[in-house]
């Protein structure tokens, strides 16, 4: 997460540059101060401006300055650091030792840091500063900014092979393969947060000792993830089996480092009070510092911040102001520095053992979006835009005419502190890119005479230009085999052995991968055939004369020797081809053709069905069979399955392009014998056909085996069970389902679990239950039973009553005999008898011919008399 | 779908299945309207339709006998307890009769009873609550002399029960009789509760007890002190059952009596064949009598006690 560091100035000021030489005359100051807006001052560090001073106020003041003294002999300077509350006073470019002659000639040395109370306004800092006799420029420091989303995505380096579109990467593959993997001589200063160079994956080719921390000045390079990406991107070790590969990490497996990676780590992230913030360093400095340590590569992927309301994204004024940004005349220093002096002694003469004469130095072109970007828009640096994977410019890529070249941008995996990995999005992912490529042209091309003017000329002219629209306004996409052929690219050997086999209306052609001059394999094959041998003979791929032919272009990326082969589709069947193979180099530059050869195609094969199991299937109603079926092409055509169902029992599902499934539920249909049928056939035709033949049983019902006794219940809360399965069968032997029903859900709570029924009693009174058992067919059985809560208290039931025509009279839970008298309440006995009765089986006495009135019920049963009211109505 | 048992669909739609079904024999609606109210021929066998010595129940049997009442007018309450072991009724009853001329008397009475709470059960034996029955009787009556020893009675009787909530029997009903004194002998002849009928819930209709009654009384007093009296009565009803009651009753000096009896009834009889025991006593016009009735499992055990008031 960035994080502007200070709290914004009220206001600010960009100071520019007198180009006038310093006067002689301290009253006559000419160093020119220019008022900005307020707005502008979130853009700048507060308690910092950078100074450069004339040689003669340097001749003057040097010596107390380095002697770490703040008071000089400088009585204006003196005034002046004292009214702005001076902190320090420190170098721009420090001493650079060897190369400090150097350094001085460009008049580096005379740049100085002056840094005081924050509370003061750069305003006035400016007016303080510039108004003293002997000061040149003064500007204030620039905020600076990693150009990265943290956006995380799918770990896929696609830059370096794209399978999304091809050829939208950078094309390193076969130079790997065939050029180089980097060298350990090329060293590239990586300007950004540190690198985390104890990463497995970066430690062997890092150069701690050549590394410094502009933050802290000092070497204690403090890892950040921007930093650490965009190294992993130049340089992660390959072929280590660890993580992610770099564009120029050597060839660990094979012993051979990649190039160099020195930090020049100018993001510091702290943490404090929760909260994180960035803190920046010196940049100019940082820049030039790659030159005086031997490398030649200066690696960049920030910019200025005018996000001064820092709500990330530029809107207004910020817009404006984006727009016209230009290089600090510090940075542009230091830029100018590293392009001169890199790989150089201080006369500028190219050191022994330096690679390359010259720096370069890469920017990202931004992340805004605009049509500018600064320092990336420096007349002399490489800007590097991004794209996506599909080969269109990034939404967030800064384009323009400043844009030299663009790398893949978006969902860029590579290495991250703490051993891990992930991915980045943003013009600092895709200018690494193009650092390292030209590290790694460097590593190949580099030596004595080996200049950065030749370095750029490669980058920018091998650059593919085919695939990326000019509207993009990105330049050329970053080519690495490209750049390497440029003006070095060599036709390789014909083919000599050209063979071919006919398979079906297919002909696979082999051929041995000839060397070019250089001894590397062709980078390409373009295959002529047709029926027509004079049209073969005569076609010329390199003059572009292909009447009457078809080509196909093949590019196996293998090494010399090695067998390479294509196939040819789609050709007629038994008839005589003609095939000739013309190797060519990624230019291309055409080596001779290949001998004509003759192959006679053959006939063609229908589709094989195979089916398991095979044959006639039978099974019961209820019953599902699955029969599978996969499909072979032995010409291997493609080929397309359709299936005729012979009844609702039967359906077919497509598993995948050779198999698939067919189900036959044996309850959808009726009983019988059905045919269905499958057919393969292939894009010519070419059918075959299978019938699937399958018959379904009768389908027998389930049966009761035997009823379920009446329940008799005397409390409330009991529970019991039935198992349903002691009283239902089915003579297919298929599973049965089962449900219920009651006349009075009140009296028991009753729950079906698998072939189980478990109930509780609820309360007293009398309910019927219907127990179903179903087969899949639809089937049933049912069997019922009384199920009665009778309170303990009520030996009997007579009911209703009152009654109007039958009296029921139940007893206990075994049918026994009971003897029933009925008495009007005169005395009258209009029924005396003994009777059979039980709880479910309950005597019976039609009262039918009895007057309404009242009538006395007695009732004996076992050893007990029992009576009633009972009311005829 | 086959079934185990298609008997059970009949239990689920109105309850469980008999094992056999009986039928029990007709009986007469509002029964109770032949219940002896008198607690002194309650204690002679519910005999005494030609007695005329106790004619404050008149209204309820027979107000011929009033003519030839020896009192003016003679009142009675009592409290009757019937079929303490059946269906438990406390039946409160009075009545009255009032000679206003030798040739001509009139007589009222009634009875409340009230039934023992029972348990209401629907079709399926599930219990609904419980309901208490009550009954009530109304009668008056007028008696004529229409010859020197030949008279003429005539009751209205209005009864009504209430058997269910919401559910009430009623019917109006008559009695008419004729009584001839011959010497110490009282004879009487005449139709008991002749009426309306009643419907039932299933729409039939129900006839009331009537019967084609008989009776006879003598009674005689010896030794100044000793008195008896013999009451003999029988009754044929339309249902065809046939009751005869038979009572007997000893006084001493007009002051203490005792009582027995026999009814006997066929077949289902409104009133079966049972036995009471009485005894009372009566000084100054005021009488208080006790009559129990025995030998019968549904009835059985009732008691009769009432106050009487007679000049």
């Amino acid at each position: 997460m960035k994080r502007i560091l200070f709290p914004v100035l009220a206001v600010c000021l960009l100071a520019s540059c007198s180009k006038e030489p310093v006067p002689q005359d301290e009253e006559t100051p000419e160093v020119k101060t220019e008022l900005l807006s307020a707005k502008d001052t979130g853009a700048f560090v507060p308690g910092v401006t950078i100074v450069k001073f004339s040689d003669d106020m340097i001749d003057l003041i040097e010596g107390d300055l380095s002697a770490g003294h703040v008071a000089t002999r400088s009585m204006g300077l003196n005034q002046a650091l004292d009214e702005l509350g001076i902190k320090s006073i420190k170098r721009l470019f420090p001493d650079a030792g060897e190369f400090e002659p150097r350094t001085r000639k460009e008049g580096l040395h005379k740049w100085y840091v002056v840094t005081y109370d924050e509370a003061v306004t750069q305003t006035r800092a400016a007016v303080e500063l510039g108004a003293i006799p002997g000061v040149e420029y003064t500007e204030p420091r620039q905020k600076v900014r990693m150009l990265a989303f943290d956006d995380p995505s799918l770990p896929d380096q696609w830059g370096f092979g794209n399978t999304s579109l091809k050829g939208a990467d950078i094309n390193v593959q076969y130079a790997w393969d065939n050029y180089t993997t980097g060298d350990p001589s090329v060293i590239v200063s990586v300007v950004d947060a540190g690198i985390d160079m104890t990463h497995p994956d970066l430690e062997w080719n890092c150069s701690p000792d050549r590394s410094w921390n502009f933050v802290d000045d000092n070497r204690n390079i403090v890892a950040g993830s921007h930093g650490t990406h965009v190294a992993g991107t130049i340089a992660a070790v390959n072929n280590n089996g660890t993580g992610v590969c770099g564009t120029a990490g050597g060839d660990y497996a094979l012993g051979k480092r990649g190039v160099t990676l020195i930090s020049s780590m100018i993001f510091k992230t702290v943490t404090s009070d929760g909260e994180t913030s960035t803190l920046s360093g010196n940049t100019s400095y940082a820049l030039k510092w790659g030159a005086d340590h031997g490398a030649v590569i200066c690696q960049n992927s920030w910019g200025y911040d005018y996000d001064a309301n820092h709500d990330g994204k530029l809107t207004g004024d910020e817009v404006t102001r984006a727009m016209a940004a230009q290089p600090s005349a510090s940075d542009a220093a230091g830029i100018e520095y590293f392009i001169k002096y890199a790989g150089c002694d201080n006369q500028g003469n190219q050191l022994p053992d330096s690679p390359m004469k010259g720096g370069v130095v890469i920017f990202s072109a931004g992340n805004d979006a605009i049509q500018n970007g600064a320092p990336a828009n420096h007349k002399d640096v490489i800007a590097v835009g991004a794209i996506t994977k599909n080969g269109t410019r990034a939404t967030f890529s800064c384009y323009g005419d400043y844009v030299s070249l663009c790398a893949p941008g978006v969902n860029i995996l590579s290495t991250v502190p703490g051993a891990t990995y992930s991915n980045m999005n943003g013009t600092s992912m895709a200018c690494p890119h193009v650092s390292g490529v030209a590290a790694l042209l460097v590593s190949y091309f580099g030596g004595p005479g080996f200049t950065n003017e030749m370095l750029k000329e490669k980058l920018l002219e091998g650059a593919n230009r085919k695939l990326i629209t000019p509207s993009f306004k990105l330049g050329g996409l970053v080519d690495v085999l490209g750049s390497l052929v440029y003006q070095n690219d060599v036709a390789p050997a014909a083919v000599t052995d050209l063979s071919g086999t006919p398979r079906s209306n297919f002909v696979d052609l082999s051929w041995t991968v000839p060397a070019d001059g250089n001894n590397r394999p062709a980078y390409g094959f373009t295959v002529v055939y047709s029926t027509d041998k004079a049209a073969v003979d005569a076609a010329d791929p390199a003059g572009k004369s292909l009447s009457g032919v078809k080509t196909l272009e093949v590019t196996p990326n293998l090494p010399v020797g090695k067998e390479a082969s294509a196939t040819l589709s789609g050709l007629d069947f038994e008839s005589d081809y003609y095939f000739k193979v013309v190797a060519h180099s990624y230019s291309p530059l055409y080596a001779e053709p290949s001998a004509t050869i003759k192959v006679t195609t053959l006939k063609n094969n229908p589709p094989v069905i195979t089916a398991s199991p095979s044959g006639k299937v039978t099974l019961k109603a209820f019953q599902t069979a699955k029969v599978s079926f996969t499909f072979s092409e032995p010409d291997t055509h493609d080929f397309t399955v359709t299936y005729e169902g012979a009844s609702e029992a039967d359906s077919y599902t497509t598993k995948s392009k050779t198999s698939g499934e067919a189900t036959i539920v044996g309850v959808k249909a009726d009983a019988g014998t059905y045919t269905a049928r499958l057919t393969a056939t292939d894009r010519y035709g070419e059918s075959s056909v299978y019938d699937l033949v399958y018959t379904i049983l009768e389908n027998n019902p389930p049966q009761a085996t035997k009823g379920i006794d009446n329940k008799l219940f005397t409390s409330i809360g009991e529970e019991f069970s039935i198992n349903l399965g002691d009283y239902f069968t089915d003579p297919d032997g298929e599973p049965l389902t089962y449900e219920f029903t009651y006349s009075d859900n009140s009296v028991a709570y009753l729950n079906l679990s698998a072939s189980q029924i478990i109930g509780t009693t609820l309360k007293y009174g009398l309910t019927s239950v219907t127990i179903t058992a179903k087969d899949a067919k639809g089937d049933s059985a049912s069997i019922d039973f009384m199920l009665l809560v009778r309170d303990p208290k009520q030996a009997y039931s007579a009911y209703p009553n009152p009654v109007v025509k039958n009296l029921y009279i139940a007893t206990g839970q075994n049918l026994e005999p009971a003897q029933v008298r009925v008495a009007s309440e005169t005395g009258a006995v209009v029924f005396d008898d003994t009777v059979q009765a039980s709880a479910f089986v309950p005597a019976s006495v039609d009262m039918s011919a009895c007057a309404p009135g009242k009538y006395h019920l007695t009732l004996k049963f076992g050893s007990k008399e029992y009576t009633q009211i009972i009311v005829k109505k | 779908m086959m079934r185990l048992s298609d008997r059970f669909t009949a239990l689920v739609l109105g309850g469980l299945l008999c094992c056999a079904v009986a039928s029990a024999q007709g009986t007469e609606a509002l029964p109770f309207i032949r219940i002896d109210r008198n607690p002194v021929s309650a204690g002679m066998g519910f005999a005494g339709a030609a007695s005329t010595s106790a004619t404050a129940y008149s209204s309820f049997r027979n107000s011929a006998v009033i003519p030839f009442s020896a009192k003016t007018m003679d009142l009675g309450f009592n409290y009757q307890g019937w079929a303490p072991s059946g269906v438990k009724n406390t039946n409160l009853n009075f009545g009255g009769a009032y000679k206003l001329s030798e040739k001509m008397g009139f007589s009222i009475g009634g009875a409340y009873q009230m039934g023992q709470e029972y348990d209401i059960f629907d079709a399926s034996g599930h219990a609904k609550g419980s309901f208490k029955p009550s009954d009530m009787v109304i009668n008056a009556g007028v008696g004529f002399l229409l010859t020197e020893s030949l008279s003429l009675g005539v009751n209205a009787r209005y009864a009504s029960q209430g058997i269910a909530d919401g559910v009430s029997l009623s019917a109006f009903c008559a009695d008419a009789f004729l009584l001839y004194r011959m010497g110490g002998v009282n004879m009487t002849a005449g139709i008991s509760s002749i009426g309306s009928s009643v419907k039932g819930d299933d729409g039939a209709s129900y006839k009331l007890p009537a019967s084609a009654t008989i009776g006879v009384d003598w009674s005689t007093t010896f030794s100044d002190v000793h008195g008896i009296e013999l009451a003999a009565d029988a009754d044929y009803f339309l249902s065809g059952n046939v009751a005869a009651a038979f009572g007997a009753q000893y006084g001493y000096n007009d002051l203490f009596f005792l009582r027995a009896g026999l009814h006997v009834g066929t077949g289902n009889a409104v009133l079966p064949t049972f036995v009471t025991l009485g005894a009372g006593v009566k000084f100054s016009g005021i009488s208080i009598n006790l009559a129990y009735l025995t030998a019968n499992e549904v009835i059985g055990n009732t008691i009769t006690a009432g106050i009487g008031y007679s000049f």
